[in-house]
C-alpha cells in the first residue's frame, strides 16, 4: 500500500485460527530496523516501514522467513479480561430488537453473550475499539441503516456476526444491547487501551 | 511567549505524528503537510520533530510576549509584523510585543508557523500532535483559541538566524501541476481493468466535506466488483473506493484500519502538495513505480537538507 507500508494477506474469511496467525506474525516480526509498526486486520497484517532504512524488498523476505518458522503456532497466552456489562434498558435501547430479529427472548440474548469469551480480532474504527467475535449466529443482527449521532462510552454493540464496544462518545450504527463504566482508552496509560490484538474478552453481566 | 489574538478558523498544535499506537487503533496524525512543517522548523533552528502550529485555511494574529524567532511555511499567506509586511519562507526575529498576522491567503490550505525552540506541549503517546477528534494531545486535546499562550520548550531567539529563507526548490514543488504520482494496488481483485482505466484517465474535483483525516473526491463513478473486503490496516495517501465509487484520499487523521477496497496510494513526496489542495480544485492520478516513488522522496530530503 504506497512505498511504505506492505499488506500481508493470509487468508480472506473471518476465523479464529487465521486471525491467530496474524497476530503470531505481528510477535515474529524481528525488531528490524526502519519497520516502524504493524496493524492487524481480520486477515492481515499491515507493516508500515520507512523505505530509506530497509527496502521492500528486503523487508517482503523477512516477512516470508517469519511467516515459515511460525508453522501452526497458535497465540498460547491470551489474556482473558472481563468485561462487566448492564444489558438492556437505557444501556441496551436495541437488546428488544435483537431479541426480535432472532426471535428469542432478551434473557437468551444476554446469556449467548455472556457465555462464551470472545476474540479480539484487530483494533481499530476509534482508539480501542475491540473487534470481537465470532458471535453466535443466535444473536447476530444487522446495523443501523441511518448510524447515530451520539453513542456513549462504554456501549456495547452487535454488527452482524461481530461485538464491540465503544470506547468514547462517539457517532455509530452499530445495535447497542448494553454498557459497561470499563474505561478501555486512556492517552496517559501505557499501553493506553485496555485491550490488545489477541485478546480474549468475557462480557460478564451485572 | 506567543500570545494567540485569533486563532482563525482550526490552528492546532502539530508535529510528525504519533508512530507505534496503531494496533491499539490510535491513528499517526500530525502535520498534513509535514514538508512544510520540516522546513519551517528548519529554517528555525529546530529538529524535524518539533511541533509547531497548523494554520487550516484562515488567518491568524498572535503577539510576541517575549523576543523570538518565528518562520511561516506552506500554504502563502499575506504576512505583517506591526502591519509591515515581511516575507513567507523565511525565519523572522520578533521582539517583544511584536504583533503578528497572517492576512489574506493566496495560495494553499494550511500555513505552519515553527517556533525557536519548538512548541512546548506535553509529549503523549510519543506526540505533541492535537487528535481534535480524540480530544488528547497537543494544547490540551482542543484547537487553538484567543487568549492560549504557547511557549518554547527551549528559550532561544537566535537572531543570526533572521532573513534565512527557503531554497527555490521548496516553492517549485507547490508549483507542480502534474497528475498526483501514485502507487497501484493492493486490492487489484476488486477492480476491472475498465474501472482502473476510467481511474487513471479521469479528473476528479475534490468536496466540501475534507478535513483532516480525509479528502473526499468527487469525478466519475469508480465501480467496484463484488463482494465483501474484511477491515485491513491502511496507509497514508491510501485511494479507497467505497460503494458509491467516489474516491476517498486517507489523510493525517485517518483511521488505522478500513474496509472499503483501496485501488491505488499517493506515493509520501506528493502528500505535502496534496494537502495544500482546496475544495472545488481538479486533479488526476499517475501510476508509478516503485523506483520513483523513492527517488522523490530522496529529492525532497536534499531540498530540506538545504535549509541550514
Amino acid at each position: 500500500m504506497g512505498e511504505a507500508a506492505l499488506l500481508v494477506e493470509l487468508g480472506d474469511e473471518i476465523d479464529a485460527g487465521l486471525n491467530a496467525r496474524v497476530h503470531a506474525l505481528a510477535a515474529a516480526l524481528p525488531p528490524l530496523s526502519g519497520v516502524i509498526e504493524s496493524v492487524p486486520g481480520y486477515t492481515s497484517l499491515l507493516v508500515h516501514f520507512d523505505p530509506e532504512q530497509i527496502s521492500a524488498n528486503a523487508l517482503r523476505s523477512h516477512i516470508l522467513r517469519a511467516l515459515e518458522n511460525l508453522g501452526e503456532r497458535i497465540l498460547e497466552h491470551s489474556r482473558v479480561i472481563e468485561i462487566p456489562t448492564r444489558y438492556g434498558g437505557e444501556f441496551g435501547p436495541d437488546l428488544e430488537f435483537v431479541a426480535q430479529h432472532n426471535q428469542i427472548s432478551p434473557d437468551e440474548v444476554i446469556r449467548r453473550h455472556t457465555a462464551q469469551p470472545f476474540l479480539v480480532f484487530m483494533i481499530g474504527f476509534a482508539p480501542g475499539f475491540p473487534y470481537l467475535g465470532i458471535l453466535p449466529r443466535e444473536i447476530s443482527a444487522p446495523r443501523l441503516d441511518t448510524p447515530r449521532a451520539k453513542i456513549p462510552a462504554g456501549s456495547v454493540g452487535i454488527a452482524g456476526r461481530q461485538t464491540g464496544i465503544y470506547p468514547r462518545e462517539s457517532p455509530g450504527g452499530w445495535r447497542v444491547i448494553g454498557r459497561t463504566d470499563v474505561q478501555l482508552f486512556d492517552p496517559n496509560r501505557d499501553p493506553p487501551t485496555l485491550l490488545a490484538p489477541g485478546d480474549l474478552v468475557r462480557f460478564i453481566a451485572i | 511567549m506567543l500570545e494567540i489574538l485569533d486563532p482563525g478558523l482550526l490552528t492546532t498544535v502539530q508535529d510528525l505524528g504519533r508512530l507505534g499506537f496503531q494496533k491499539y487503533g490510535i491513528g499517526v496524525g500530525g502535520a498534513m503537510d509535514p514538508f512544510a512543517l520540516r522546513a519551517a522548523n528548519a529554517l528555525v533552528g529546530n529538529a524535524p520533530e518539533q511541533a509547531a502550529l497548523e494554520i487550516t485555511l484562515s488567518g491568524l494574529r498572535l503577539v510576541a510576549r517575549e523576543k523570538c524567532l518565528v518562520a511561516v511555511t506552506g500554504a502563502q499567506f499575506t504576512l505583517r509584523v506591526n502591519e509591515q509586511t515581511v516575507p513567507m519562507n523565511t525565519a523572522l526575529f520578533l521582539r517583544a510585543g511584536a504583533l503578528l498576522e497572517l492576512g489574506e491567503r493566496t495560495f494553499g490550505a494550511r500555513a505552519y508557523l515553527a517556533l525557536s525552540g519548538g512548541i512546548d506541549v506535553p509529549l503523549l503517546l510519543n506526540s505533541r500532535s492535537t487528535d481534535v477528534r480524540g480530544s488528547f494531545g497537543g494544547m490540551q486535546g482542543r484547537a487553538l483559541r484567543a487568549g492560549d499562550v504557547l511557549t518554547a520548550r527551549v528559550l532561544q531567539a537566535p537572531v543570526e538566524r533572521a532573513g534565512k529563507s527557503l531554497p527555490e526548490a521548496f516553492a517549485r514543488y507547490y508549483e507542480n501541476r502534474a497528475p498526483l504520482r501514485v502507487i497501484g494496488g493492493p486490492h487489484d481483485e476488486y477492480f476491472s481493468d475498465a474501472a482502473r482505466g476510467l481511474f487513471f484517465s479521469s479528473e476528479f474535483i475534490m468536496g466540501e466535506l475534507s478535513d483532516r483525516m480525509a479528502l473526499r473526491l468527487r469525478g466519475e463513478r469508480i465501480q467496484r466488483e463484488p463482494g465483501e473486503l474484511l477491515s485491513c490496516g491502511v496507509a497514508l495517501g491510501a485511494i479507497q473506493i467505497p460503494p458509491d465509487g467516489q474516491p476517498i484520499i486517507l489523510m493525517a487523521d485517518h483511521q488505522t484500519t478500513g474496509g472499503y477496497p483501496v485501488i491505488a496510494t499517493v506515493i509520501g513526496a506528493d502528500i505535502a502538495r496534496l494537502a495544500q489542495k482546496l475544495a472545488g480544485e481538479k486533479f488526476s492520478f499517475a501510476a508509478v513505480h516503485l523506483d520513483e516513488a523513492l527517488g522523490a522522496r530522496a529529492e525532497l530530503e536534499r531540498i530540506l537538507a538545504q535549509i541550514r
